[in-house]
C-alpha cells in the first residue's frame, strides 16, 4: 500500500477514528485504525465492536492495499506534522512508514485481516435529516442516559417514530430511572423510518454522532436489523442497537400538575450552582420551599455545613417544600435555551415536569428526593 | 496517685446478667429468683440467666431444654430485644459522659478509654466507681468493671469479681494478675489452641509466659507471637469508638465442608436474611453485594454485583447471591466458609432519591413484610420467624 493524502483530510478522519478506537482492550487490534487504499480513496475504520466509524478521504493511491496501525499515535503524529501532504507507505511485516517534509516515522502495525469486519450497507434506504436538528435532539437527551451497567435497557437513547402524526415526527427519550428527558420534532421531508416502533441507540454511539453532526449539513440515517447507520459526507457511523425493552415512559409523565413555578433559567441555574457547592455524593439533596412570596433553597450537609438563598418567583398553587438532586436540574437547564422555564409539580413526592417556550417539543421529568 | 501510674487507662464494663436483670427490674417480684431469658423450649438457647439460676448450672448458650432440666423451678422468659435496646441506650449514654472513646462490644458490654478524662474526673479507679454508681442510680442495674492499661487485661479483670465487681490492675501488677489465671482467659484461645498448649504442659497464663516466643511461633504461627505478647500484658489495640459502617456482612465456617449447591444456597438464604435484618436494624441499605467463598484448601474468592437501587431485602440479596454462586466452584469443590456482605451503604440521613418507574407491587409488599418481621423479631428474637426452607434439620 502506498499513497499520498492531504494532511487536513487525514487529520479529520483520524480524530474521529481515535475517539471510537478502544483505549485499552484485550484485543490489541481494536486500538488500531484500519487503513484501506482503494481506487482514489483512503478509508479509515475504527471500531470497539459496538460502534464503528469509517471515514473516506480522497487520496492519490499509488498501490492499493490495507494495514492497521495504532489509532491514537497515528493521530498525534499527524496533528503535529506541519506540511500539507503526507505519504503513507506499507512496508514488510505490517510496518508503516509515514513521511512528510523532512519528518519520517516507522510504526509497527497489525495485518488488516485481523481487523474485525465492519458491515457495509450500500443498498439501504436512507432517510435524510438536518444535522443540527438531530444534534439538538441528541444533546437534549444524552445527559439523562443511565451509566449503570445493570440497567442495560436504559443505557441508550430511545428513538421512537410517530408516523401517525402529520407530519411524521421523531421522538428521542432517555432516562436513568430518576429523571427523564424527551424531545420530539416534526420531520416534514421524511416519509418513513425503517424500524418498527422504536430502537435504543447506545450512549457511546450517540456521543460520537453528536460530535460528527457538529459540522452541520444533512445526515442520512438507516436502520438495518440490529444496526443503526448514520452517514454524513465522508463519514459513516455504525452502531449496534441495544437489545432490550425501553420502559413504558408515558406512564411516568405527570399530568394535571396544579403547582406551577416560573423562573428565569439562568438565575435558577446560578442559584443551584451556589447551593450545590456544599453537596457531596452522599448528601446531595437540596430543599426548595416554594410559595407565592418566592422560593427558598436550603442545602444541608452534616459533613460540611449549610447554605440558603431566596429569590422572588412566579408561583401558583399551594405552598410546598420539595427536595431534589440539584444535578438533575442543572443538567436539564444546561441543554435548554428558553429565557424562562416552568416547573410543574403535583406534590413533594411526585415527579416534576420542566419545560420552556423556546425549547419546542422538549420537556424533562425529575423525581424528587425524600430528605 | 497521679496520672503517671496510668499512661493509658481503659475500663471494660460488662452488665451483670443483663437481659435477666432487666426482667427483674421490670418485675420486682422476680428478685432473688432464678430467672432465665431465652428462646423456645423446644429448640431455643439460653440468652441470659440470673445469678440465682447460675447456681443450678444454667448458663447462656445452653439449650433451654437442658436449663429446664437443671433448674425446674426457674422462671423462663422470652427475649424482649426492644426493651433491652432501650436500657442499653441509657447505659451507653452514661459511659459517654466520662469519655468520647466508647467502643461497644454488644448491648451490654463496652470498652471506655478514660486516659484523657483523668484530669477531669480523677484517677481511673474512681471513674470506674463513678460509672458503676451512676448506672445503679439511673437504671437500677449493676455493672462489673475492670480497669487496666490494655483492653485485654481490662476485659479479664471485669470478669473476675462478678456481679457488681470492680477489679483494678495497675501497670506494675499485670504479671502478678495474669500469671495464675488459666489460659482460656486469654483472648483467641479456643479448643484447638488449648490442645496444642496443654501438650506443651501449659495450664496457666504464667506457664505460657515461660515458653520462648520462637517455640510458640513454630507451634501456633502468628497467633503464637500474639499470645506471647499478651502474657506480658502487651496489647496495642486501641479503644475504637463506633465508626460509620462501611459494610455489613455475615460469614459462617462450617464444621463439615459444604459439597452440595443446594445446601450452599440454603446457607446463603440464612446469611442473606441475617445481613438484611442487620441493615434494616441500622436503617441502612446497600448497593453492592459481595459473596465470599473459602474452599477447603483455604483458598478464597469473592464475587460482587452492584444493584440498580440499594436494598435491604433478604430475598433480593439471596437471589443475587445465587447468581454470584454460579461464578464460583461451589458444588464442584468442597466449601469451608460462606460469607455475604453489603457495601456502598446509604445512611438514613442522606435522603432517598425517588424513582420514576415505580417498583413492582411485589417489592412494596416485601418491604411491608420485612417491617412486620422486624417488629416481631425485635420483640422476641431473630429465630421467631424464619423462611420455611431453613426450618428442617
Amino acid at each position: 500500500m502506498e499513497l499520498t493524502i492531504e494532511r487536513d483530510d487525514l487529520l479529520r478522519g483520524l480524530q474521529k477514528s481515535q475517539s471510537v478506537a478502544e483505549k485499552r482492550s484485550s484485543m490489541p487490534v481494536l486500538s488500531n485504525v484500519l487503513l484501506e487504499a482503494k481506487d482514489e480513496y483512503l478509508h479509515l475504520t475504527a471500531t470497539n465492536l459496538e460502534v464503528s466509524y469509517t471515514g473516506s478521504h480522497q487520496a492519490t493511491v499509488i498501490t492499493e492495499g490495507a494495514v492497521t496501525i495504532q489509532a491514537r499515535k497515528f493521530y498525534e503524529i499527524v496533528k503535529e506534522l506541519p506540511f500539507p501532504e503526507i505519504r503513507i507507505l506499507e512496508k514488510e511485516n505490517n510496518w508503516v512508514n509515514i513521511s512528510s517534509g523532512n519528518t519520517e516515522y516507522n510504526l509497527v502495525g497489525l495485518p488488516a485481516d485481523e481487523f474485525p469486519q465492519v458491515t457495509k450497507f450500500e443498498d439501504a434506504s436512507w432517510v435524510e435529516m438536518e444535522a443540527v436538528l438531530l444534534k439538538e435532539m441528541i444533546d437534549k437527551t444524552l445527559f439523562a442516559v443511565s451509566t449503570e451497567e445493570t440497567r442495560y435497557n436504559l443505557s441508550g437513547i430511545y428513538f421512537e417514530k410517530l408516523e401517525t402524526e402529520d407530519p411524521v415526527s421523531l421522538r428521542l427519550v432517555a432516562t436513568d430511572g430518576h429523571r427523564l428527558s424527551l424531545v420530539q420534532k416534526a420531520l416534514p421531508e421524511v416519509t418513513r423510518f425503517d424500524f418498527d416502533k422504536g430502537i435504543i441507540a447506545p450512549r457511546k454511539g450517540m456521543q460520537e454522532l453528536s460530535r460528527l453532526l457538529e459540522e452541520g449539513e444533512q445526515v442520512e440515517i438507516t436502520f438495518q436489523e440490529n444496526t443503526a447507520i448514520f452517514r454524513k459526507a465522508e463519514s459513516t457511523l455504525l452502531m449496534r442497537l441495544i437489545d432490550g425493552d425501553f420502559p413504558d415512559y408515558n406512564t411516568v409523565i405527570p399530568k394535571n400538575c396544579e403547582r406551577i413555578l416560573e423562573i428565569e433559567r439562568s438565575t435558577f441555574m446560578e442559584m443551584l450552582r451556589r447551593m450545590s457547592i456544599i453537596s457531596t455524593e452522599r448528601y446531595r439533596g437540596i430543599r426548595c420551599k416554594i410559595s407565592a412570596d418566592g422560593m427558598e433553597i436550603i442545602s444541608n450537609n452534616p459533613e460540611i455545613g449549610d447554605a440558603r438563598e431566596d429569590i422572588p418567583v412566579k408561583y401558583q398553587g399551594e405552598e410546598m417544600t420539595i427536595a431534589f438532586n440539584p444535578r438533575y436540574f442543572m443538567e436539564t437547564l444546561a441543554v435548554m435555551k428558553s429565557k424562562m422555564i416552568a416547573a410543574k409539580m403535583i406534590d413533594e413526592s411526585s415527579a416534576c415536569i420542566i419545560s420552556g417556550e423556546e425549547d419546542e417539543g422538549f420537556f424533562a421529568v425529575i423525581m424528587p428526593m425524600r430528605l | 496517685m497521679g496520672t503517671k501510674k496510668w499512661h493509658k487507662a481503659i475500663i471494660h464494663l460488662d452488665m451483670d446478667a443483663f437481659y435477666a436483670a432487666v426482667e427483674v427490674l421490670d418485675n420486682p417480684a422476680l428478685r432473688g429468683k432464678p430467672v432465665i431469658v431465652g428462646g423456645s423450649r423446644k429448640r431455643g438457647v439460653v440468652s441470659s440467666a440470673s445469678y440465682e439460676a447460675r447456681k443450678f448450672g444454667v448458663h447462656s448458650a445452653q439449650p433451654v431444654a437442658t436449663a429446664m432440666r437443671l433448674c425446674p423451678s426457674g422462671i423462663f422468659l422470652p427475649v424482649r430485644m426492644l426493651r433491652y435496646n432501650e436500657v442499653s441506650r441509657l447505659i451507653f449514654e452514661i459511659f459517654h459522659r466520662f469519655s468520647p472513646l466508647v467502643e461497644p462490644l454488644s448491648l451490654d458490654e463496652a470498652f471506655v478509654d478514660v486516659t484523657g478524662s483523668i484530669r477531669l474526673f480523677g484517677p481511673p479507679e474512681e471513674i470506674a466507681q463513678m460509672i458503676k454508681t451512676k448506672v445503679v442510680e439511673e437504671t437500677g442495674l449493676t455493672v462489673s468493671a475492670g480497669v487496666a492499661t490494655t483492653k485485654f487485661v481490662a476485659k479479664i479483670a471485669s470478669d473476675l469479681d462478678k456481679p457488681d465487681g470492680l477489679t483494678i490492675v495497675p501497670r506494675g501488677k499485670v504479671k502478678e494478675f495474669l500469671d495464675p489465671l488459666p489460659i482460656e482467659k486469654l483472648w483467641g484461645v479456643g479448643k484447638a489452641t488449648r490442645k496444642v498448649l496443654s501438650r506443651l504442659g501449659v495450664q496457666s497464663i504464667g506457664d505460657l509466659g515461660c515458653l520462648p516466643a520462637e517455640l510458640l511461633e513454630r507451634r501456633l504461627g502468628k497467633q503464637g507471637v500474639h499470645l506471647h505478647l499478651l502474657t506480658r500484658g502487651v496489647d496495642e489495640r486501641k479503644v475504637e469508638p463506633e465508626r460509620e459502617l462501611k459494610s455489613v456482612g455475615h460469614e459462617q465456617t462450617y464444621q463439615e465442608d459444604v459439597l452440595d449447591t443446594k445446601v450452599a444456597k440454603k446457607e446463603l438464604l440464612h446469611l442473606a436474611n441475617r445481613v438484611a435484618r442487620r441493615l434494616r436494624g441500622n436503617g441502612l441499605t446497600g448497593r453492592m453485594i459481595t459473596l465470599k467463598v473459602k474452599y477447603n484448601d483455604f483458598s478464597q474468592i469473592t464475587r460482587s454485583v452492584t444493584l440498580p437501587a440499594p436494598s435491604n431485602d433478604g430475598r433480593e440479596i439471596f437471589q443475587h447471591c445465587c447468581t454470584l454462586l454460579e461464578r464460583t466452584d461451589v458444588g464442584k469443590r468442597a466449601v469451608r466458609l460462606l460469607g455475604v456482605s453489603l457495601s456502598q451503604l446509604s445512611q438514613p440521613g442522606e435522603g432517598k432519591q425517588l424513582v420514576l418507574f415505580s417498583r413492582t407491587v411485589g417489592a412494596q409488599k416485601r418491604e411491608r413484610l420485612n417491617q412486620a418481621i422486624d417488629k416481631i423479631s425485635d420483640k422476641y428474637d431473630d429465630t421467631t420467624i424464619v423462611p420455611g426452607t431453613l426450618l428442617e434439620s
